[in-house]
């Protein structure tokens, strides 16, 4: 999963980021709302936290030309602002959710989940194809009760494959939504990748999960055994 | 309960009193005028009907023949207005006698010559009032006259019956009067106090939270219209202060957030997995850091709440400004050093000796010296310069950094103001600095500038009067 965090203070930019990647989040971290209104049109996201007081452009305003330009991201303001006008205000503007600084790291989790979980119509904190099942909160994956060791972004990859069950995500889907934009991605790595989870996820077992869409990309069918 | 009796009432009580007094005057008045007038034209009737009367006189050889008391009648109508009259000789022996005449002990002592009617008792106890007037009837000889006295008289209750429905006519009319001028001051005071009670129950509803509603103000320009002008005012001022107020409240708190942030959130994730020492020794370094910043924050909130409750002390000593600056340089110097800034001192030819306390004016230096730095891009210079200029010693801070925006120097005092927003976090300021500045410098008698242009760079200038007791 991607998260764009836009923060101006660096230490709170810096936990946020090293927090979140130990969840196995995808994280970006954008420094003035200019930044981030340059790297929310050029990426995909899949939650955006967004605090309001930031140089060069504020994030009630960051927030209202995403939304301008039919930018749906969720967002969560994650601000100082505490007052009801300023948290009526955030939401009204566009944001989905409203997060008062102090918060409990706890909570900004518990919340990215939630509005992620709505975004793709999941009511649980599981994924699951066939016998394959994975616990987002944990970040455990079983199959047919075995637990399943994956690394980090092979977790990422397999949740994107996942998330979007029955669909075809391309190659360029893929590294856009599971690779660090700094990943050097010349090669082929997505097909590297989707090797190692086959190895993983497959091979041990009786029935094949994941698919490849010749000349496409990759899916996985849960109907096809 | 009834202790606070209410304005008008009190007002109307106090208004019927006066018009009680002054009717019940005005009523003693015209009663003592009109019976003395009643019993003056008595008096005047009878002194008129006794002359009359003497016109019926039958005289003979200057002797009283016969009294024409038909023609009396008929001519006077005396018994219509109950007046009855007896004549007399010199000897006070009855010559005639009316009909009506009462019984009196003595009447014949009644018999000369007098203004004022008598006021005399009958043997039944009613009372009269009697005029004599003299007759003379002339005989033959010019000498040779006979005197004779016509006595008149009159009940008095033909005066007292008019004077006594005067009276009764005037016990009445005054507790009318009173009761509907009473009533009518009471509505009066009533609506003339009703913009007062109107003031008073806006004034209720008004408090901390409903600062934003006013007085309603009467369109007349009177003196009620102007009290609930100046209480708006008033109010005015007080909302203002309280806007200030909460807004430095929630600048404070928001300023105290940030660290907590900070603090919170690192020691959140480190503590979510096993680490290695030198990450929590990280972690540790950085609150230590916060902790630094909210005690710098917390410090200068305590001294400007101090300020403002005029708390603050000052130890007063003379001081050589030239040697109290020169004491700062060196710390401010390692700050310039790692961004290569140059700093240069230029001072006059004097000794600047000021009563002033070192600590509080050191911390104004430093402070000013410090965001000449903050604000300075590497390689950039900071002059400080040190002269006299009208009785007044000055510290110039010149700087060729970022400069402030024009329109953003008013505010640059104003606690928790920021030019930048977003600098100020790594710069390690509270916005608190400048007033606090201002305020140690103020309270000197001095004054503190700011001026300069965007790029091109900043100057303060400090002012503290030279001849200080």
């Amino acid at each position: 999963m991607k998260v764009l965090v836009i923060e101006d203070e660096p230490k709170v930019a810096a936990f946020l980021q090293q927090g979140l990647t130990e969840e196995q989040w995808l994280v970006r971290v954008a420094r003035d709302g200019e930044e981030a209104l340059g790297i929310l049109r050029e990426s995909i996201f899949d939650v955006v936290v967004l605090d309001i007081m930031l140089p060069r452009r504020d994030g009630l305003s960051v927030l209202r030309i995403m939304r301008r330009e039919e930018n749906d991201v969720p967002v969560l303001l994650l601000t100082a602002k505490d007052t009801v006008p300023d948290r009526v205000n955030g939401l009204r503007t566009g944001a989905d959710d409203y997060l008062i600084k102090p918060f409990a790291f706890e909570e900004l989790l518990a919340r990215l989940h939630a509005l992620t979980r709505r975004k793709s119509g999941n009511l649980s904190e599981k994924l699951q194809a066939a016998d394959l099942e994975m616990d987002m909160v944990h970040h455990r994956v079983t199959k047919a009760g075995q637990i399943i060791e994956l690394t980090a972004l092979e977790y990422r990859l397999l949740e994107l494959l996942m998330r979007n069950k029955g669909h075809v995500l391309s190659r360029i889907d893929i590294e856009e939504l599971a690779w660090d934009i700094n990943y050097d991605h010349d090669t082929n790595m997505v097909d590297v990748y989707i090797n190692h989870l086959r190895k993983k996820i497959d091979k041990p077992f009786s029935c094949s999960l994941i698919c490849t869409v010749r000349g496409y990309g990759y899916k996985i069918e849960p109907e096809n055994e | 309960m009834n202790r606070k009796m209410n304005v008008s009432v009190r007002l109307t009580l106090w208004y019927s009193l006066m018009l009680l007094i002054a009717l019940s005057a005005f009523g003693v008045l015209a009663y003592l005028f009109i019976a003395r007038q009643q019993f003056d034209e008595q008096s005047h009737l009878l002194l008129e009907t006794g002359e009359k009367i003497s016109e019926f006189l039958e005289t003979k050889n200057g002797e009283l023949e016969h009294v024409n008391v038909r023609e009396i009648n008929e001519e006077l109508n005396l018994d219509e207005f109950g007046i009855f009259f007896e004549i007399f000789d010199e000897t006070g022996k009855s010559f005639y006698r009316s009909l009506n005449s009462p019984q009196f002990s003595d009447q014949s002592a009644y018999l000369f010559e007098r203004e004022e009617a008598y006021k005399i008792k009958d043997v039944f106890g009613f009372t009269f009032r009697v005029q004599s007037s003299p007759v003379r009837v002339m005989g033959s000889e010019k000498e040779d006259f006979t005197q004779y006295y016509i006595l008149v008289g009159q009940s008095i209750l033909y005066v007292t019956r008019i004077l006594h429905r005067i009276r009764n006519l005037l016990l009445v009319l005054t507790p009318v009067l009173l009761i509907f001028a009473g009533f009518g001051g009471w509505y009066l005071a009533r609506r003339a106090l009703k913009p007062v009670s109107d003031i008073t129950n806006a004034a209720r509803e008004i408090s901390m939270r409903h600062l934003n509603m006013r007085l309603p103000v009467s369109r007349q320009n009177d003196e009620l219209g102007q009290l609930s002008k100046t209480f708006n005012e008033m109010i005015e001022r007080i909302q203002t202060g309280v806007m200030k107020l909460q807004q430095f409240t929630a600048d404070a708190s928001h300023e105290l957030r940030t660290p907590l942030t900070v603090m919170r959130g690192e020691i959140e994730v480190a503590l979510r997995k096993p680490r290695e020492n030198k990450d929590y020794r990280k972690v540790l370094r950085s609150s230590l850091q916060e902790i630094h910043r909210m005690e710098k924050i917390v410090n200068d909130l305590l001294f400007l709440s101090r300020a403002d409750a005029g708390k603050i002390q000052f130890q007063n000593e003379n001081v050589d400004l030239n040697r109290l600056i020169r004491e700062t340089l060196p710390g401010i110097k390692k700050l310039a050093g790692t961004k290569r800034i140059s700093l240069n001192f230029n001072t006059g030819n004097f000794t600047p000796i000021c009563r002033i306390d070192p600590d509080k004016f050191r911390q104004v230096v430093t402070n000013v010296l410090d965001n000449a730095i903050k604000y300075t891009p590497e390689n950039g210079r900071v002059d400080i310069r040190l002269f006299r200029e009208q009785g007044s010693f000055v510290v110039t801070v010149t700087d060729n950094g970022i400069g402030i925006p024009e329109e953003e120097i008013p505010f640059v005092f104003d606690r928790f103001y920021r030019v930048d927003k977003a600098r100020s976090h790594e710069q390690n300021s509270t916005g608190l600095g400048l007033s606090i500045c201002k305020w140690i410098v103020e309270a000197y008698g001095g004054g503190i500038e700011i001026g300069g242009a965007v790029d091109r760079g900043t100057t303060v200038k400090i002012i503290l009067p030279e001849n200080r007791g």
